[in-house]
């Protein structure tokens, strides 16, 4: 790397002793050629609509590998040498002195989400081949793939928070689109017109956010030339200003990684077909609100009051959403609530101090998650769409390699060691124990046992005791016409091996990453975050990690032991949801999701319907009402004036004549 | 003579052209008219130059002359061919401009 430091961004790691500083570069060599990386998946995305059936999947996963080979060149890049790297390509927006270019950042943490989104995009891609077989518009769900895949790309890649905001929109309008993959029936378009519309809230939250940070320094950019990028010079920023710009960001988060109050668009989004819901709902997309919060990490240490209430929503929207997931039906809705209990680990991460920690559970999430959803799509494959889980049961000896695999995400995402979601997940708790939030902690706590249990539920309910569907037996396929025959059976190669993958790095890939607490991935990504000395937060709680690991561990298996005794194979699930365990006004709640949902139709759905009445009237008598009485005094003045017009040579000769002689007596009169 | 006389016969005939257009329906009538009207102008810039001693008011006849004839020529020729589709040459028998 032979280009000149540029300037020093003031990242230090103070909790590994010696200071970790990152400079910022110019790009060259592999990295000057980074906007590749999103844009191949992008004209693949043209060339698939433009091609045809003619190209199947091929050049969808012809562009992914380019991006993923390309990512991993990239990773090895800044490794040999770590600092962060602006590429500009062209200019964008000049506009004054508001100048927005296309550029494109490579740092630490940009490098980690690269490698998950490409390698997470690239096995779903593989994994659809099996999937999506005979769908009526194959070709275009590898399209809209590679659409996600461009604009998820942008956002990890933008260099300031304009070029991020595309990306943003970008995954907004994939995400809408393969939700609604299946628009024939009008359940998963209206899903996807709500996660649309539920992102849009957000997205003004973002787009304020920007306004300010423009207000507040002059530009959008993350790092400048002259050291005035908004992360450069977060410090210029008054209490009161870092914590709004804190509190934009952290709502313009929170419709995109699915966090109270805007979750609700998140567990409607399983219509998609699975592999979506895998991809874009659970590993790459949804954590785009955690990437955005870690990348702006610098403004918002700037205040403790910000990232307090970024720690209590991440901490309530896990404690909620593992809550609702308990008492789901669905397999995949399970699922959902779950994705959305672990983003709220992430955020809550973020909030405590831990923004390694949220990022490494991030990338340990997209390894767990998106394999429990493609093995949820293996067995919905496999018993022709049926979504409620007291319809399967049994499927251990049939299905021996999804079962296998999910066995390894199911103690991933319960927090069983040395399973990749322990590590993650008890780092971020370990933080924020250790930073003073017991509070926090203790729900953090609790909701890992709630994990373990619903997780077990859905596990044990899938896979094991007495099948609760027949060989043969005739079920309506939802996607389908009329009724199909039930022949479970394990799914195709191309279905398999994905989930192989993902099931070894969600044994592996926890401790392979970040072992210990300040381990491989943590010091990676320490200089690309933002320091938390100057908080103020306690470095250490009174009790020691060990003990920490100790209770996490406990409280797993609490949960998973609660799950065996209610819905373990011991049990006669035979009659199906009726014989659910758990009953009482309480699991009414929980199934009935708090009532969230009726809640916000009546507030947002009934308010938005009455102002729109009430504009409609107003639209239509006071505004219609002026246009038309302009238009109707136009007419009769019309009407009345075309009198004059008798169409008589003579009379207009007269008037001619007329008018002549009295021009010329009224000058006459004046000049004299 | 004084100019004077000149400008008074020139008004007469002026006056009189005018008078005729206005109450006056036929159409070669009305063509007469215009001719009047034209040559009332003539005069008057005829006897203007002459006082003046100057060229151009003489000039100016000339073309207004030429431009004279050639009206004729278009004007007669669409007064023939009105007479030829509407049989009549009264101008307030149809209101061609009224719809």
């Amino acid at each position: 790397m032979g280009a000149l430091p540029m300037h020093v961004l003031a990242t230090e790691a103070t909790e590994g002793g010696e200071a970790v500083v990152n400079a910022v570069m110019t790009a060259d060599g592999v990295l000057s050629l980074v906007w590749l990386i999103p844009l191949v998946p992008l004209l693949g995305f043209g060339l698939t609509l433009a091609l045809g059936d003619r190209v199947r999947h091929w050049v969808a996963i012809a562009a992914t590998t380019f991006s993923f080979v390309m990512a991993v060149l990239v990773f090895f890049a800044v490794q040999g040498q770590p600092d962060s790297y602006v590429a500009t390509l062209a200019p964008f927006i000049e506009v004054g002195t508001f100048r927005v270019e296309w550029a494109f950042l490579v740092d630490q943490l940009t490098t980690v989400m690269l490698l998950v989104v490409t390698g997470v995009g690239l096995l779903v891609h593989i994994y659809s081949i099996g999937y999506m077989e005979g769908d009526s518009r194959y070709t275009r769900f590898f399209a809209y793939l590679n659409l996600f895949l461009a604009a998820m790309l942008v956002l990890v890649t933008g260099s300031s928070l304009l070029v991020l905001f595309i990306g943003w929109e970008g995954v907004g309008l994939a995400s809408f689109l393969l939700i609604g993959f299946w628009f024939e029936d009008a359940k998963n378009s209206s899903a996807a017109t709500k996660a649309f519309v539920t992102n849009r809230v957000g997205d003004v939250a973002f787009m304020i956010a920007m306004f300010f940070a423009f207000s507040q320094f002059g530009t959008l950019d993350f790092f400048t030339a002259d050291h005035t990028g908004i992360l450069e010079q977060a410090g210029v920023l008054s209490a009161t200003g870092a914590l709004v710009l804190g509190l934009l960001l952290l709502f313009g988060a929170a419709a995109k990684s699915a966090q109270i109050p805007l979750f609700v668009w998140l567990p409607d989004a399983m219509a998609g077909p699975t592999p979506v819901s895998a991809l874009m709902h659970a590993a790459t997309m949804v954590t785009a609100g955690v990437y955005l919060l870690v990348r702006t990490s610098p403004i918002l240490v700037q205040s403790l009051d910000a990232m307090t209430v970024i720690a209590w929503v991440g901490t309530l929207t896990a404690l909620l959403a593992a809550l609702i997931a308990m008492r789901q039906d669905g397999i995949k809705k399970i699922l959902a609530y779950s994705t959305v209990s672990q983003l709220g680990y992430m955020v809550m991460g973020v909030g405590v101090g831990g923004f390694s920690e949220g990022i490494f559970h991030l990338v340990t999430h997209a390894f767990f998650k998106g394999l429990l959803f493609l093995a949820a799509g293996s067995v919905m494959h496999a018993l022709a769409n049926t979504e409620s889980v007291w319809k399967m049961g049994g499927l251990r000896k049939i299905m021996p390699i999804t079962f296998w695999t999910s066995f390894a995400a199911w103690l991933a995402i319960s927090g069983i060691p040395p399973f990749a979601g322990f590590f993650s997940k008890d780092q971020i708790l370990a933080t924020a124990y250790d930073h003073g939030f017991v509070a926090i902690w203790v729900i953090g706590v609790v909701t890992a046992a709630l994990t373990a249990f619903y997780m077990t539920r859905w596990f044990a309910l899938v896979f094991l005791g007495e099948p609760r569907w027949r060989e043969g037996q005739e079920v309506s396929d939802p996607h389908g016409h009329g009724t199909t025959e039930l022949h479970p059976h394990e799914s195709p190669t191309t279905m398999t091996a994905p989930l192989v993958v993902l099931g070894a790095l969600s044994v592996v890939g926890g401790g392979l990453l970040n072992f210990t607490h300040g381990g491989r991935l943590y010091t990676w990504l320490q200089p690309a975050v933002a320091s938390i000395a100057d908080l103020g937060l306690p470095e250490h709680g009174a009790l020691s990690e060990l003990v920490l690991i100790i209770i996490s561990v406990v409280a797993a298996v609490i949960g998973i032991i609660g799950g065996f005794m209610l819905y373990g194979p011991q049990r006669d699930l035979s009659l199906g949801s009726s014989a659910e365990p758990l009953r009482g006004p309480a699991a009414e709640l929980l199934e009935r999701k708090f009532f969230i949902d009726e809640a916000y139709s009546a507030i947002f759905v009934g308010a938005g319907g009455w102002l729109a009445r009430a504009a409609a009237w107003f639209d239509s008598t006071v505004i219609d009402g002026a246009v038309n009485g302009v238009a109707g005094v136009s007419l009769w003045f019309g009407q009345e004036s075309r009198r004059a017009q008798t169409g008589r040579a003579h009379t207009y000769l007269g008037v001619v004549v007329g008018s002549v002689v009295l021009l010329a007596v009224v000058l006459i009169v004046q000049v004299r | 003579m004084p100019i004077g006389a000149y400008y008074l016969v020139a008004a007469i005939m002026f006056a009189t052209g005018l008078v005729g257009i206005l109450v006056r329906r036929n159409l070669i009538v009305l063509f007469m008219c215009v001719e009047l009207m034209l040559n009332a102008v003539n005069l008057t810039l005829v006897a203007a130059s002459r006082m003046w001693g100057g060229a151009d008011g003489q000039v100016f006849v000339f073309f207004v002359i030429v431009v004279a004839a050639a009206e004729v020529v278009v004007g007669l020729a669409l007064i023939v061919n009105i007479f030829f589709r509407r049989g009549s040459l009264d101008v307030d028998a149809q209101h061609l401009l009224e719809h």
